[in-house]
């Protein structure tokens, strides 16, 4: 089984210029699942497909075993527009929203 | 006795298990560990059988678009298979065709091999692989998916996304 630490660590010898190097199993600690979220400008450059084979290829051993992988990869500048564009998504419904929702019900559908 | 062996990761094509498995032997021997040792034993190579070779080469040549999922287009399994789906339907991609990787386990493990991607789901476009979930979702927020889609024919030039239909009503 591996871990969240393992993966960090492993890819922070490849990106240690990286901004952001966040991974977080969404396994609930089973270390089957995990979400990748990489900054770095040594994407630049690499289409989609290419960051992510990058990836693979590094985890190849840790692939084995891992069920599912999220993998958000970019670079810098294209990570600064993402928070911006949120940023700004956050400030518009704030403005908008005049009355609370109703609260929604616990049972599910 | 425990042997340490080094295994380089080499780059081979992912239709071709014969090749790789050649250049592992070569690497081994050169590190002076012989055919029938313990540790050689050990090493298993999978790879993908012929017919779910030929069923996949098939699916990829006479679709011009599909995708290698769990479940149908109609009933996804698994979440990262739906939002595929969903984003191609949003697309104005109507007739998906899929192939139901959890009916066939040679077929979910040989797509694997065959891309050489270790994760369903997986869109291939006119025998290109294009990416899974995370690639597509990229694109889509892009707008390179769509111009890949009217590029390839899958989608008429003319054809909107749902957003810029609602867009101009």
């Amino acid at each position: 089984m591996v871990s969240a630490e393992e993966i960090c660590g492993k890819l922070q010898k490849t990106f240690d210029d990286a901004m952001v190097l966040e991974v977080e199993d969404k396994s609930g600690g089973c270390g089957n699942s995990f979400e990748l979220l990489i900054v770095s400008d040594q994407f630049d450059k690499m289409t989609p497909l290419g960051r992510q084979r990058q990836i693979h290829t590094l985890l190849r051993e840790e692939m084995k075993t891992i069920h599912a992988l999220t993998q958000r990869l970019y670079t810098v500048a294209q990570y600064e527009k993402k928070q911006k564009e949120k940023a700004e998504d956050a400030d518009t419904d704030a403005a908008t929203t005049k009355e609370k929702l109703p609260s929604r019900s616990n049972s599910q559908q | 006795m425990c042997v340490s062996i080094s295994i380089p990761i080499i780059d081979y094509e992912a239709s071709d298990p014969p090749a790789l498995r050649t250049a592992t032997h070569r690497s081994l021997e050169a590190q002076g560990i012989k055919g029938g040792s313990a540790a050689y034993q050990f090493i298993s190579i999978r790879s993908i059988t012929a017919k779910a070779k030929a069923t996949i080469d098939d699916a990829v040549k006479q679709n011009d678009l599909v995708v290698f999922m769990k479940g149908t287009p109609d009933e996804p399994m698994c979440g990262f298979s739906r939002a595929v789906v969903q984003i191609l339907q949003m697309h104005g991609v109507d007739e998906i065709a899929g192939v139901d990787c959890l009916q066939d386990p040679e077929i979910r493990e040989g797509i694997k091999e065959y891309t050489d991607w270790p994760t369903i789901p997986q869109v291939y476009v006119k025998g290109e692989f294009i990416g899974g979930c995370d690639v597509m979702v990229q694109m889509h927020q892009s707008g390179e998916l769509h111009e890949l889609l009217v590029k390839e024919g899958v989608l008429k030039p003319e054809a909107e996304t749902e957003q810029e239909s609602e867009k101009k009503e």
